[in-house]
């Protein structure tokens, strides 16, 4: 005897359970998938915030997040769906972007308060984050020459001067130049050879 | 089972599978650098010739091991293992001459035992790449890993602080709602009130919400200034330190101590020691939440930590000698005697020790009246406030201003022109506290032991730099 649809069972439906077992299958990787969706969504408002608090003046809070933000982004990329999503929908490299420009954000902060070697260590992180990343190279040289790092100054003079919108003193140039004794390296080629 | 549904379940399974398996062949497949951040349970750093340093995983932060309580810069290690994990190994350009016996080690612990030590090269590109030789092998790899240990050529000197945590007191940005401040005069519990007195704009726009405060104990009849605790709660939110006193450990007996509360409820007590012979530099520990290893602190992160505690109320107890409307100050320190005198001009001069200079004016600022050194020395000299608020309320107290005053680092008299005098005894400073006692009518107070140069300076702070330069003076 047929069953009619009435007479169905939520058991019945459930069958069979090669079919349940698929529909279980999909569903795990659609939530996990969601899951880091949202991770994405949580860890852009942190930095947008911290971005935000930085500007503000509110660097303590402003590095909590940051480092809130480190720990979250440690666990996204633990997930799988974050490499699949990578795949579909790149996040990493906006995200380091925007990183750079908190921890540009910091640095500047650290400069007005004159802590140069803080000031050089977060401008140091945001260059790493985003090589290419505007409005460091006229700073940075200044907190060099505090701190005595001749390499970073020096990398940070020939920056400047491959960046028209950089303006640096000569004369810190030329200290950078004549006391720096290390590899010269080719850094206009980062800017595509401007 | 039947043909439809063994090829449900097959699917259902290889979709799993390839779900979490293919990642990691994918990943291989592209040249990754072979270590997985979260694999690393210790790594150390070996710099020839310098100090190198070596971090452990703990729970949530990487912890400088064998020291207590101390902290990698959570955003240094973060950067650095990030880039590794991403990195990716390529065969280096030509074949580089590398001084691979001068280069530094990173040794890289992980979780199964399968540890790992990478040379680092030289850079090719900052910020992009450097070479690295692991396994007697040379690679580019595409992170400049020294840079992110802040690792430097030049005259820089690698500083195994540069990995450490220099904010150590960090929080969400809490709002600071109870503060006890704690040195050999006083102690200073202040507490914060909901009443907001004043809103103001910052530099930025931000609103600033200035609270009421009341103070507690000893001088529960004073009324905190409301801007002044609301900048040191804004201080006491940003430690920076200098690094870690490798060599040093603390005394229990700590010179000041701050303990304070946050609207979360964390306590946080830090102490602090005498300034280390020959810098400007102290140590300073936490107490709570967990007693650690002790940091050095610049003085000028120390004074903003630990203020004078009088600075923090509304008024202070202020000494008024009104010298500047006297006819004679007559002052003597270390055995020298000095003696200002009003001339018929009204002007000063000194009349002891006899000597061939004059007293010096120097050039005014645009728009302001010319000031003899005498005069800006007399108007200093008017209401003298104190940095404590001294009250010998136990035996140790008591004992430090015993016989403080019988042989006085300087003692000042001041009159005017009807004789009336006024006598300011100024102690030797009290020891291990940077303080000095004053004492005038009977009126004891507490001032910093730089006061006794402002007291009663040297004579040659009277006189023009150039006519005295190198030249000794006998007074």
């Amino acid at each position: 005897m047929v069953k009619k649809p009435s007479d169905k069972t939520p058991r019945d439906l459930l069958k069979p359970a090669a079919f349940v077992f698929m529909m279980g299958v999909l569903l795990w990787i659609g939530l996990d998938l969601y899951l880091a969706a949202r991770a994405r969504q949580t860890i852009a408002n942190d930095v947008n915030e911290a971005i935000a608090l930085s500007d503000n003046g509110a660097y303590v809070a402003a590095i909590y997040r940051l480092h809130q933000t480190q720990e979250h982004r440690q666990r996204l990329r633990n997930r799988t769906a974050h490499f699949w999503m990578e795949k579909l929908r790149p996040f990493d490299a906006r995200m380091k972007r925007r990183l750079a420009s908190l921890h540009r954000a910091v640095a500047i902060g650290f400069t007005e308060q004159q802590l140069p070697a803080l000031a050089e260590q977060h401008y140091t992180l945001a260059l790493l984050h985003d090589p290419e990343i505007t409005g460091i190279a006229r700073r940075l040289p200044m907190e060099c020459f505090y701190t005595g790092n001749y390499e970073l100054g020096w990398i940070a003079t020939r920056m400047a001067r491959n960046d028209p919108e950089s303006r640096i003193p000569g004369r810190l140039a030329a200290f950078f130049e004549s006391n720096y004794e290390g590899p010269r390296y080719a850094i206009g080629e980062e800017r595509g050879g401007r | 089972m039947n043909a439809k549904t063994f090829l449900r379940f097959l699917v259902g399974g290889l979709l799993l599978a390839g779900y979490y398996l293919a990642p990691s062949f994918l990943r291989d497949g592209e040249g990754v650098a072979p270590i997985h951040p979260d694999n690393i349970e210790e790594l150390w750093l070996v710099v020839p010739g310098e100090d190198g340093f070596h971090l452990r995983r703990s729970s949530d932060s990487w912890e400088l091991v064998g020291r207590r309580e101390i902290r990698a810069d959570p955003a240094q290690v973060g950067s650095f293992l990030e880039g590794l994990g991403n990195a990716r190994l390529e065969a280096p350009e030509g074949a580089p001459e590398v001084d691979w016996d001068a280069a530094p080690e990173l040794h890289v612990a992980l979780r199964r035992g399968n540890d790992l030590t990478l040379q680092l090269g030289p850079r090719v590109r900052p910020f992009r790449s450097q070479l690295v030789r692991t396994n007697g092998r040379v690679h580019r790899i595409s992170f400049d890993l020294s840079a992110s240990l802040g690792l430097w050529q030049g005259d820089f000197a690698w500083d195994a602080d540069r990995i450490l945590d220099r904010i150590p007191l960090l929080n969400e940005g809490e709002e600071i709602v109870r503060i006890r401040l704690s040195n050999a005069f006083s102690d200073y519990l202040l507490e914060r009130t909901e009443e907001i007195v004043e809103r103001r704009e910052d530099q930025f726009g931000e609103e600033e919400k200035h609270y009421r405060w009341t103070s507690g104990g000893t001088h529960s009849d004073r009324n905190p200034s409301t801007a002044a605790m609301y900048r040191y709660s804004q201080d006491l939110k940003m430690l920076v330190v200098d690094g870690v006193a490798a060599d040093l450990t603390p005394d229990s007996e700590a010179a000041r101590t701050v303990t304070f509360t946050t609207s979360g409820g964390d306590t946080f007590e830090v102490a602090t020691g005498q300034p280390l012979p020959g810098e400007t530099r102290r140590l300073l520990w936490l107490r709570q939440p967990s007693p650690s290893d002790a940091y050095l602190v610049d003085d000028r992160f120390f004074h903003r930590f630990t203020p004078a505690g009088a600075r923090l109320y509304e008024s202070r107890p202020v000494f008024v000698t009104e010298a500047s409307r006297g006819a004679r100050i007559t002052y003597e320190r270390d055995g020298h005697l000095l003696v200002l005198e009003r001339n018929q001009r009204g002007g000063w001069e000194i009349t002891r020790p006899r000597i061939p200079y004059s007293i010096h004016t120097p050039e005014p600022e645009p728009g302001t009246p010319p000031e003899s050194m005498a005069e800006m020395y007399a108007s200093g000299l008017d209401s003298i406030g104190t940095e404590e608020l001294f009250v010998p309320d136990t035996e140790d107290r008591e004992l430090l201003v015993d016989g403080v005053f019988d042989e006085p680092a300087a003692r000042l008299l001041v009159e005017d022109s009807d004789g009336d005098r006024l006598e300011l005894l100024v102690s030797a400073p009290v020891a291990g506290t940077g303080r000095v006692f004053v004492s005038m009518n009977g009126k004891i107070g507490v001032l910093d032991e730089r006061f006794i140069g402002r007291l009663a300076p040297d004579i040659k702070y009277f006189l023009n730099p150039r006519e005295v330069e190198g030249r000794t003076i006998e007074w």
